[in-house]
């Protein structure tokens, strides 16, 4: 896990810059991956390193995307929820079969979706309402916030394949 | 500092939430164009609004010394009104090389008592001897003539008002500049009065305006009384005038009393003259 942090900043710097920037397929199609290293690290870690770390991508992409702030608002809210929600996770750890492994693979596969889920939404929503002021709520933004949440819920469950299974990086 | 550094430990996470919410909130205010322009409309209408409320604030905390400035304009403005002078004769004498002698005064009072369903109604006002009242004095509104003073304390006066059965006021017809009759009240409608005694030859129609008359004793000359709405014949040869009133007596507030400065001077003339 303590590699898991630079590691994957690098790659979803890689994949947002050079892969997801240079696909074009719609307006609505804007995920962002960022979030898997937000969401998958340690939630035990102190709130105050996670409301940071939020704090530090959100500036990070903010200057990338000339995004004014947004990233900021948005990622930065992610980081000081995530705590919360993760205490819910009490009930639901199953035993790790790794001692290295992501928290999120220790829990029940229910609410690690519904986690992941709920993160996106909160952050898509923040990210596409900041982003579209002005503009019809209904008929862009909306569509926005869903084509791009699912888009990113994909990424991040290829991300998780990629990382803790393929090459068994835990 | 223990328990400062206590809480800084225990609420830090919201502390840098609400850093990086202030932070991404003025890089949006500050670099966003869309944000900048919401930003100055709602800045812009938040100042105008909080400059409206707080002018009617003060507007309304200053509203008494407002209304009690007005009210002495007023008495200023009264004061200078033809009515109130006294002319003197230039081929017998002048004095003070001026034509004129102030004769009426007045004093401002805040009705604290009235009513409106007797046959014999009074009102009650906050000034007395004490603010020059006597008796006998007339009383008129901004709207018109109220009544005469029947009785003074050191602070208060009783006003036998208009709408009294013993109340009797001389009357001049505006338009015809005529100055016969009498104003009572005769029923009980505090909206309406009786002019009567008026000669049925002279032309009179309804709308005329009835005002004091010179030869009053209590009042100025040209203070409203109110409009001729009816007229009828009595015994052929009067008019008996239904006048609607000028003066709205349930909503009086503030009234003048008129100070006549030569009435002892008159009313010693009147008793030499009886005796």
């Amino acid at each position: 896990m303590t590699i898991f942090i630079p590691l994957s900043l690098l790659y979803v710097l890689f994949m947002q810059l050079f892969v997801l920037a240079n696909i074009s397929v719609s307006m609505y199609f804007q995920p962002y991956i960022y979030l898997f290293l937000l969401l998958y690290v340690e939630p035990d870690m102190p709130a105050w390193s996670q409301v940071l770390m939020g704090l530090f991508l959100g500036l990070l992409f903010d200057m990338m995307f000339n995004s004014q702030g947004v990233h900021i608002i948005a990622a930065s809210t992610v980081g000081f929820l995530k705590p919360f929600l993760a205490r819910i996770r009490a009930s639901k750890v199953v035993a790790r079969e790794k001692e290295s492994a992501s928290w999120l693979h220790a829990t029940k596969p229910a609410f690690k979706h519904l986690f992941i889920i709920s993160m996106i939404a909160v952050h898509h929503l923040l990210v596409f309402t900041l982003e579209n002021i002005g503009h019809s709520f209904l008929f862009i933004t909306l569509p926005t916030i869903l084509i791009s949440s699912l888009a990113t819920y994909i990424l991040i469950l290829l991300s998780d394949e990629i990382f803790f299974n393929t090459f068994n990086l835990d | 500092m223990g328990a400062l550094l206590q809480f800084l430990k225990t609420y830090l996470h919201v502390l840098l939430f609400a850093i990086a919410l202030l932070f991404g909130g003025t890089m949006l205010l500050r670099y966003h164009l869309k944000y900048q322009s919401v930003y100055l409309n709602t800045s812009r209408w938040m100042s105008g609004n909080l400059t409206n409320i707080t002018q009617k604030v003060y507007q309304y905390r200053h509203l008494q010394a407002a209304n009690n400035h007005l009210i002495n304009e007023n008495i200023r403005l009264r004061k200078q009104m033809r009515e109130n002078f006294h002319m003197i004769p230039t081929d017998t004498f002048r004095i003070n090389d001026t034509l004129f002698k102030q004769r009426y005064t007045y004093i401002p009072a805040s009705v604290i008592g009235n009513t409106l369903d007797k046959a014999d109604n009074f009102i009650t006002i906050n000034r007395g001897r004490s603010s020059g009242i006597a008796k006998g004095m007339g009383v008129f509104s901004p709207d018109g003539v109220v009544g005469v003073v029947q009785d003074v304390s050191e602070n208060f006066s009783i006003i036998m008002s208009l709408l009294n059965s013993k109340a009797v006021v001389s009357p001049k017809i505006q338009e015809i500049n005529l100055s016969q009759g009498k104003v009572t009240w005769l029923n009980r409608n505090p909206d309406y009065a009786y002019l009567t005694n008026i000669n049925r030859y002279e032309k009179i129609e309804n709308g005329f305006t009835v005002v004091t008359s010179p030869y009053s004793q209590n009042f100025p000359e040209n203070i409203p009384i109110g409009k001729v709405v009816e007229l009828s014949e009595v015994d052929g040869s009067f008019y008996k005038i239904k006048i609607k009133l000028s003066t709205s007596f349930s909503q009086l507030r503030e009234v003048y009393v008129v100070k006549d400065l030569l009435k002892d001077e008159l009313e010693k003339l009147y008793q030499e003259v009886e005796e």
